[in-house]
Formats: C-alpha cells, structure tokens, sequence
C-alpha cells in the first residue's frame, strides 16, 4: 500500500509526462513544418532577387558573389526548357569536409543576355541543428519543470492532508476503555473540520453506549444472584424437612445443582466481561511460583483423590507484572483444568521459568479440536458439568496481559504453555 | 441471640429467618433502610446482617449508624457484588464479615456462630457437642478425654458440622467453606468424602458416637443425641 502522497505525485508525475510527451512531439513537428516552408520561401525568394538583378544588371553573376556556394550558374547559348525542380539532396561539402543536406531549386532563366541555368542551394543543416537545440531546451524545461512541479505538489498535499494525518493518528490512538472521546483541534479546512467533528460526535455515543453495555453487562449478573439466592436458599430450608425420600432429594439436589452452576456461569461471563472492559488494569509484581503453590495445596485434596501424580519444576520466585486477581484466576483455571480433566492416576507436569509456563498432562480424551477449545462455552467433553468458561477465561487474561497460550496434544499429554 | 436481617429480597429475607429462628435465635427483619435505621437505633442486637443495596439507601449508612451509637452488634454483610473493593469498603467501615449472594445458609450460620463466639468469648470458648469438647482457640477436641488428633481440614469439617448440628448441610456447602472458590470447577465432590470418612474413623475408634450421616445425593448431617 502507498500513501496518498506517493500516489498523487505518481500520478502526477505519469500524467505530467504523457502529456509533454505529446506536446513535445507535436511542438517538433510543427517547428520541423515552419521551417521547411520558410526555407523554401527563402529559395523562391532568392529565385525572384536573381531574376530581378538579371534585368537590372544583366547579368545573374552579381548575385552569385552575395549567396557564394549557394548559387550555382550555368551559361546556355540555348535557349533553356527544363521544368523548375525543388528537391532534397545531400552534397559534398568541401569546406566541412563531408557531406551534408540541401535543399535546392533549379530552373531556367532565359533572356536577351543570355540563356541560364540556375541551381540555388540551401542547407537544411541549420534549420535540423535549430529543430535540436529547440528541442533540447524543451527537454531541459520540460524537467525542471516537472521536479518544481513534483516538489510542489508534495510540499502542498502535505500541507493540506496534514490535519487528516493527525485525525487519523488520534483514531488510531483511540482506545474505547479509556473513556476519552476524540477531540480534535479547530481546522481551517472545511472537509476535515466537519470530518473532525463528526468522529468527535461519534466516539461520544460509541462511549456513552459501551458504559450503558458494560453497566448492563455488570447490573444483569448481579440482579441474577438474587433470584438464585433464593432458589439456593430454599432449597436448604427444604432439605430440612422431616421425612423427604429419595426420591425427593434427587430431584432437590438436581435444581440445586443447577442454580450454583448457574450462578457461577454468571459470575464467569461477568468476569470476561470485566477483563474486556480493562477493569483490571492495575499491575503488580506477582510471584507465579507462589500463586502455583497456592493453588497446588487448595487442590491437594482432590489431586490425592484422583491419585495424580505430580512432577513440579519450580524454580525460584518468577515476577511478572499483572493484576494480582486476574494471576489467581488464570493459575487456578490453568492447574484446576489439568486436574479436572485428568484421568484416574494421572499426571501433572508443571515447569516455570522466567519466560513460560509448561503444564503438561494425562486426559481422559484425546482427540480435541485445540483452535475451538478457546471458545466460549466449548467444552472438550460434552458430558461434562463444567462450564466452558475456563479456556475462554484463561484465555482472555493471557491476552490481556500479552502473553502467548499454546494448546496441543501429544502422545496423549495435554499441553498448555504460556510465554510471559 | 438477637440477629437483624436487613434485606430487601422477601423470599431471601424469610429463608434467612427460617434457618436461623431454627438454630434458636430470635430473629427480626427490615426489609429497607428506613425501617433497618428505626429498629437499629431502639433495640440492641447481637448482629445484623445487612444487604448494601436497600431500595430507599445504602447499607453501609446503617453500619455507620450502628458504629456511630457505639454498638456492640456483630455486622456481616450481604452483597450481591463479589468485589474485591466492595468487601475493603465494607470493612472499613467497621463490617466484620462479607458474605457474597448466592450463599450457602449453613455458611451464613457458621460465620454468624464465629463472630458471636468472638464477640462474645473473646475467641476463648470451648464448645461441648455430644460427647466431643472442641477448643476453638486451640483447635483440640478431646473425645473421652483423649485427643482426637485431627487435621486443619478434620477441624474445620468438625466446626462447620456442629455449628449447622442437626442440619443437613450440603457437599456444595462443605466444598466451598473448606477449599472456597478454589475447588468450585471441579467435577466431583468425592475429595469431600475421603475427609469426612477419615473424622468419622477417628471419633468412633475412640469409641464415640457416629454423628455424621450422610443425606442422599445432598449431602451430611451432623445429629446431636
């Protein structure tokens, strides 16, 4: 892609050269054309001086000491018949020393004093060397003035597209989050005043409607846990009551079950939604080995219930600049996810160190589609009662704080590494 | 006991009193700030529990209210917003517990049971339940006058069962008040089991009595003699 500028001053440049192309060709031949005529106007000319000294002196020779070489007589004691000719010829030139162009007129002239042929010559050489040196000045203007024209027009689409190129460095610069509408400075042209003001109008409801969203987003997930505190409450009372069967308590526990799942899938899509809309934006030095730790010994439980077997690489303390919740959640969805999804027995591997974070582990199945996995609400297992928020929200927190997040399985291990 | 519960929610604020007159408390309820205000500043209550969104005010102008009155009540309050800074705000001025909405009752009750027991007791009681004596302070329970040697996890199941005594509690409940959010994506609840198979061994090979039941498909239930 070339800028605005390149491409005017191509094209500039293109046009500029088609057209005194044409110009200078059309300009040569119709110089080449004034100067034939005139040279032949000249010969007849002379042609009417020699026929006129013929009557005043009577004698033609006079004249031939006025045009030299040019002029060349011949005495007839007949009388001349021939046709006046007019044509181009090349001769030897003595003087010069090889042969050049001529134009000549020959005709007879006869009278009582005598019987003439008469040859007048001109060179074409000279109208040729003027045609040239035409030309050559043309060339010569044509380019300077195509580069004064060319820096010109430069220096103006400059000066003139300069208030665009700001406008549009401050688009660029536009970051929704920040909740600062574009504002631009007076501009005296008109387009780009208007242009300015509109994109000042339009981040103004662009904010506006993204805060009423976010607002939204955030007022519907709380509104949500009421009602499901309700629900969850109820339900606690219920499961007091005296003689409930089996019966019962399953179908109890299944729109309990339900309302907890729901009310975490709230919370989860609040938090992406959180993340998106940069809430966590204030960073601190955080050691990921202790946040690994941490979440390693509030899993101890269930990773001794599965039997999983973990290999640990944890070096010395690794910080890393990112808000320190948004740390929590990603490691207890990154070892929660490796744990969860593990198979009876299984292992973990887990290496840290200064640039990436490797878990590497056994999973109950093995033929995913890992460019999907990052999806909302996909799930590596159908049946299963997670909610397809974890990856989405891993995820989300990496690119939020410009790490990289690999997925692959190999040889049957699952693994998920994280470049800081 | 005297608890308020402040909450605009009707159905939250009657299965709130439910569980809670259960547990043999007198229990009164406001259902908005205006009436929360009147009753905080005639009666004396050992805690209240107050929602921080009331239709007609803030919830936290009642615990400055309260602080302002020099009371000696026990404040948790009910938040719908799980929020980092929400909870920091609450706790200045002067809540002593945050608990989130949705809840679990039995969490409710057991955090309201701490706070009165540090309230009152200045964390130094011993609580007597069948025939277990449970140190708070400590953390020993001695069961015919041995001790039972359990684990922070064993201790902290033993506290949530007897605090919710005769109540079913369910495994959701237990999951989260033991390993908190942490555990709350996981699948299966069967690292809950291993721990309360492992306190029910321990108190009946001290020859004591088995009062952990377990609930179909709900969960346990801690029964008193």
């Amino acid at each position: 892609m070339s800028s605005l500028l390149n491409k005017t001053s191509s094209y500039y440049i293109i046009f500029s050269l088609l057209i005194f192309m044409a110009g200078g060709i059309i300009f040569f031949f119709q110089i080449r054309r004034i100067l034939n005529i005139d040279l032949t106007e000249s010969l007849y000319n002379e042609k009417r001086l020699i026929e006129l000294e013929l009557v005043k002196s009577g004698s033609p020779l006079v004249t031939k000491l006025v045009y030299g070489n040019n002029l060349e007589i011949k005495e007839s004691k007949e009388k001349v018949v021939i046709n006046e000719t007019l044509i181009d010829t090349v001769l030897y030139e003595t003087l010069e020393e090889e042969t050049l162009p001529f134009r000549q007129l020959r005709f007879g002239l006869n009278s009582v004093k005598g019987n003439y042929v008469i040859t007048i010559r001109k060179s074409t050489l000279e109208s040729n060397d003027l045609v040239e040196t035409i030309s050559n000045v043309l060339i010569i203007l044509f380019l300077v003035f195509i580069v004064c024209m060319f820096l010109i027009n430069r220096w103006m689409n400059k000066k003139l597209w300069k208030p665009f190129n700001e406008t549009l460095q401050k688009l660029q610069e536009f970051e929704l989050s920040n909740n600062s509408p574009l504002i631009f400075p007076k501009i005296k042209t008109k387009e780009f005043d208007q242009l300015n003001v509109s994109l000042t109008q339009l981040s103004n409801k662009i904010i506006t409607d993204y805060n009423s969203i976010k607002e939204f987003t955030e007022n519907a997930s709380h509104e949500i846990q009421t009602p499901l505190a309700v629900i969850i409450n109820k339900l606690e009372n219920l499961i007091q009551t005296e003689g409930l069967n089996e019966e019962h308590f399953a179908a109890i526990q299944a729109v309990y079950e339900s309302a907890i799942r729901l009310s975490k899938l709230s919370s989860s899509l609040l938090l992406l939604t959180k993340i998106d809309n940069n809430q966590y934006i204030q960073k601190e030095s955080v050691d990921i080995r202790s946040v690994i730790e941490k979440y390693l010994s509030v899993y101890e439980d269930v990773i001794n219930e599965k039997g999983i077997k973990l290999a640990l690489s944890l070096p010395a303390a690794i910080k890393i600049q990112i808000n320190p919740f948004l740390a929590e959640t990603l490691i207890s969805n990154l070892v929660g996810n490796a744990i969860k999804h593990n198979i009876q027995n299984g292992e973990i591997k887990i290496s840290l160190t200064a640039k990436e974070l490797n878990i590497v582990n056994t999973g109950s199945f093995n033929t995913l589609d890992t460019s999907a996995l990052f999806k909302r609400f996909k799930k590596g297992n159908p049946a299963s009662e997670s909610l397809g928020l974890g990856l989405s929200i891993i995820k989300k927190i990496a690119g939020n704080n410009n790490m990289i997040i690999d997925y692959k399985i190999e040889e049957n291990r699952h693994i998920i590494s994280l470049l800081f | 006991m005297k608890i308020l519960v402040i909450e605009d929610e009707a159905e939250l604020r009657r299965s709130i009193k439910e569980y809670l007159y259960n547990e043999g408390y007198v229990v009164e309820s406001a259902n908005d700030f205006l009436k929360a205000s009147e009753k905080t500043s005639v009666y004396e209550y050992d805690c209240v529990l107050v929602d921080i969104t009331l239709p007609d005010g803030s919830g936290l102008d009642i615990i400055k209210q309260l602080k302002k009155a020099g009371s000696e009540a026990g404040v948790i309050i009910i938040s719908a917003k799980n929020s980092l800074d929400d909870k920091i705000i609450g706790l200045e001025y002067g809540a002593d517990d945050y608990i989130t909405k949705p809840f679990h009752l039995s969490e409710l009750n057991a955090r309201i049971k701490a706070l009165l027991r540090r309230k009152n007791f200045e964390g130094n009681d011993d609580i007597i339940v069948n025939d277990l004596t449970i140190n708070t302070q400590s953390k020993n329970v001695i069961l015919n006058k041995e001790d039972l040697n359990l684990t922070q996890k064993e201790f902290d199941l033993l506290l949530f069962f007897v605090a919710n005594k005769n109540k079913v509690i369910t495994k959701e409940a237990i999951a989260e008040r033991l390993w908190g959010d942490g555990v709350d994506n996981m699948d299966s609840y069967d690292f809950i089991y291993t721990h309360i198979k492992n306190l029910r061994k321990k108190i009946i090979d001290k020859n004591g009595f088995d009062a952990i039941k377990t609930v179909y498909a709900m969960g346990y239930k801690f029964v008193v003699e």
